[in-house]
C-alpha cells in the first residue's frame, strides 16, 4: 500500500526538483537582486530597498515597454492565426491531393529558418536599397525608405514574426480542419448552407478548442519574443521598438546594471503570473465540473 | 462568366498572393546569398554574377566573418544535451500524469504551465548570477540545463498523451499475472511510447537546436551557437548582406535534414502539442 501511495510522488520528483531548481532558488534569486545595487562584475549586493523600482516608474520608460509587448504579443498572436486559418481554409478547398501537398508545404517553408535568420530575411527585405519591399513600393509609386529606421520599426518586426509564425498555425489548424467529418458539411451543402454558414456553423465550433489552445500557446511564447527583435533592431531606433525582455537584457548587458535588470525581470513577469492565476482558476473550474 | 466561375478565380489569385508572399523572402535570401560582393542585385534583378564564395566563407571563414563549423558543432552538442536533460526530466510526470489520477495530472500541468510561461531573458538574470558561482557560465552543460527549460512543458504534454494511449487493462493484467514492473515496462510501456519518445527527441532537438537567448546571455564565446552566429553577421553597422544571407541558408541544413527523417513525428508532435490537451 505504501509502495502505491508514495509512487506518484517519485514519479513527479523529477519535474518538482527541477522546477526549484531552476525556477523557485532563481525567482527569489531575481527578487532578491532587484531591490540592490549589483552590477554585473561585481555580484555582491547592497541592499538599497525600492530604490530600483522607484527610479524604473518615475523615469516612466517602462510603461513604454510593458505597451510594446503588450501590443506585439496580441497583434502577432491573432494576426498569424487569422493568416494561418486563412492557408488551412485555402488548402483544405484544394481537391487535388498532390496539389494539395504541394501547396502546404510550400506554405511550411518559413519554418525551416530558425528564427533570427527570419530576422535576417526580413531585414533584408526591409533595406533601403537590396529590399524587395522598398522594390515593390517604388514601382507603385512611393519612396523608398529605411524602414526599420523609422519610429514605427516595431511594427515591421511584428511583420516578420506573423511571416515566420503563419506555417505553424497553418499546419495545426489543416490538420484540425482535416478531423471535420465531410459527411456533415455534405449534409449541409445539400441543406443549401452558403460558405459562410458552414465556416460560421460547422467548422469553428469543432475547431473552436484547438483555436483557444492554439492562441494561448502562441500568446505565451510571442509575449517572451527576444530574438528577432534583437537581430532586426535591436530596440533601435532609440529605444522605440524595445520590450520588457530587450530592456532585461540591454541592463544587464549593456548598462551592466544588475539591480536594474532584476527590477525589469520581475516587472516582465507581472504578466505571464497574472495569465497563470486565471489559468488556475479555470483548470479548478473544469476540474470541479 | 457566373458567380462560381468568379469565386474560383478569387480563391485562385488569393492562392496565388499566399505563396508569393510565403516565399518571395526567401527567393530574396536566396539571391543575395550568390550574388558576388559589391554587386548586390537591387530588388528583384538577378545577380550579374554568381558566385558560391559566400558560401565557402561560410564554412571555411575569412577574414574577421569565423567560420560556421564550430558554431555548428556546439548547437549540435547543445541541442542533444538539452535534449536529453528534456527526456530525462519530462518522462516520469507524463507517465504519472497519465496514471495516477488528476490530482497529480494537475500538479504537473500546473508545474509546466510556470516553466513556460516565463521569458527566457528574465530567467537569464539570475542564472546568470547561480551560473557565475557554480563556474557553469560558458559551459555547454550550463546552457543546456537553462535551455531545456523551455522544452519539458511541451515534451511533458506530448509524451502523456501517448501515454493515454497505452491499454491500461494490458498494463494490470501484465502485473497481476507476475510480470515484473520492469518487464511490464518493456514489454507493455515502451513499444506504445517509443513513437511520442521519437516525437519529443526531435521536436526539442529541432528547438534547441535553435537556441539564441541563453548562449547569449550565459556564454562568453565559447558555446556560440548558430542563432549567435547569424545574429553577429547582422550586428556591425556596415552589414555584409551576402554573408548573413548564406549564414541564414546554411544554417537550415540541419533543420531540413530533420525534417526529411522524421518530418512526420515532428508534425504530429507538434499537432499534438496544440490539439489534445
Amino acid at each position: 500500500m505504501i509502495y502505491k501511495r508514495w509512487m506518484p510522488l517519485f514519479f513527479i520528483l523529477p519535474i518538482v526538483a527541477y522546477t526549484l531548481i531552476f525556477f523557485i532558488y532563481p525567482f527569489f534569486l531575481l527578487l532578491l537582486y532587484s531591490f540592490s545595487d549589483a552590477t554585473l562584475y561585481s555580484l555582491s549586493q547592497n541592499f538599497i530597498g525600492i530604490e530600483n523600482y522607484i527610479s524604473v516608474f518615475r523615469e516612466g520608460r517602462v510603461y513604454f515597454y510593458l505597451q510594446n509587448s503588450i501590443i506585439y504579443t496580441v497583434v502577432v498572436s491573432f494576426a498569424s492565426l487569422m493568416l494561418g486559418m486563412v492557408f488551412a481554409l485555402l488548402t483544405n478547398s484544394i481537391k487535388h491531393k498532390k496539389l494539395q501537398r504541394i501547396f502546404s508545404i510550400s506554405l511550411m517553408l518559413p519554418m525551416m529558418l530558425l528564427p533570427v535568420a527570419v530576422g535576417v530575411t526580413w531585414s533584408l527585405s526591409l533595406t533601403e536599397y537590396y529590399g524587395w519591399v522598398n522594390f515593390i513600393l517604388e514601382a507603385i509609386g512611393f519612396r523608398r525608405e529605411a524602414w526599420l529606421l523609422k519610429p514605427y520599426a516595431l511594427w515591421f518586426v511584428m511583420l516578420a514574426d506573423v511571416w515566420g509564425w503563419t506555417p505553424f498555425m497553418f499546419i495545426v489548424l489543416l490538420a484540425a480542419l482535416q478531423q471535420v467529418p465531410p459527411s456533415i458539411l455534405d449534409a449541409a451543402e445539400v441543406d443549401g448552407a452558403t460558405r459562410f454558414n458552414k465556416f460560421r456553423f460547422i467548422i469553428f465550433p469543432t475547431l473552436k478548442p484547438v483555436i483557444i489552445t492554439l492562441t494561448t500557446l502562441k500568446l505565451i511564447d510571442t509575449y517572451k519574443e527576444f530574438d528577432m527583435l534583437w537581430v532586426m533592431t535591436r530596440g533601435g531606433p532609440g529605444d522605440l521598438s524595445t520590450n520588457i525582455n530587450v530592456i532585461v537584457y540591454k541592463s544587464l548587458f549593456n548598462y551592466f546594471k544588475l539591480g536594474r535588470a532584476s527590477c525589469y525581470g520581475v516587472i516582465s513577469l507581472i504578466f505571464p503570473i497574472l495569465v497563470l492565476i486565471i489559468y488556475y482558476f479555470i483548470i479548478r473550474r473544469r476540474g470541479k465540473d | 462568366m457566373n458567380s462560381k466561375d468568379l469565386m474560383k478565380c478569387i480563391t485562385i489569385l488569393v492562392m496565388m498572393l499566399l505563396i508569393v508572399w510565403t516565399i518571395l523572402p526567401i527567393i530574396s535570401l536566396i539571391i543575395i546569398s550568390i550574388a558576388k560582393f559589391g554587386t548586390i542585385p537591387v530588388g528583384f534583378q538577378l545577380p550579374t554574377e554568381v558566385t558560391i564564395e559566400n558560401y565557402r566563407n561560410v564554412i571555411f571563414g575569412k577574414g574577421n566573418l569565423p567560420s560556421l563549423i564550430p558554431a555548428l558543432l556546439n548547437s549540435l552538442i547543445i541541442a542533444s544535451l538539452t535534449t536529453s536533460i528534456v527526456l530525462l526530466v519530462s518522462i516520469w510526470p507524463a507517465y504519472a500524469a497519465s496514471s495516477f489520477g488528476t490530482k497529480v495530472a494537475m500538479i504537473a500541468y500546473f508545474l509546466t504551465i510556470i516553466l513556460r510561461i516565463v521569458p527566457p531573458t528574465t530567467m537569464g538574470v539570475p542564472y546568470y548570477i547561480m551560473f557565475s558561482k557554480l563556474m557553469l557560465l560558458d559551459t555547454y552543460l550550463g546552457v543546456s540545463l537553462a535551455d531545456a527549460i523551455i522544452h519539458i512543458p511541451l515534451a511533458i504534454w506530448i509524451l502523456k498523451g501517448f501515454f493515454d494511449t497505452i491499454p491500461k487493462d494490458l498494463e494490470e493484467q501484465a502485473l497481476i499475472d507476475g510480470a515484473s514492473f520492469a518487464q511490464v515496462l518493456i514489454r507493455v510501456i515502451l513499444p506504445t511510447v517509443l513513437p511520442g519518445l521519437l516525437t519529443v527527441t526531435l521536436l526539442s532537438f529541432l528547438e534547441s537546436y535553435t537556441c539564441f537567448v541563453f548562449p547569449l546571455m550565459l556564454g562568453r564565446g565559447s558555446v556560440d551557437t548558430v542563432s549567435i552566429r547569424i545574429a553577429g553577421s547582422m550586428a556591425s553597422t556596415r552589414v555584409i548582406w551576402t554573408d548573413a544571407a548564406a549564414v541564414s541558408i546554411t544554417s537550415m541544413i540541419p533543420v531540413i535534414l530533420i525534417y526529411i527523417v522524421g518530418g512526420k513525428y515532428i508534425l504530429k508532435g507538434i499537432i499534438m502539442g496544440a490539439v489534445k490537451r
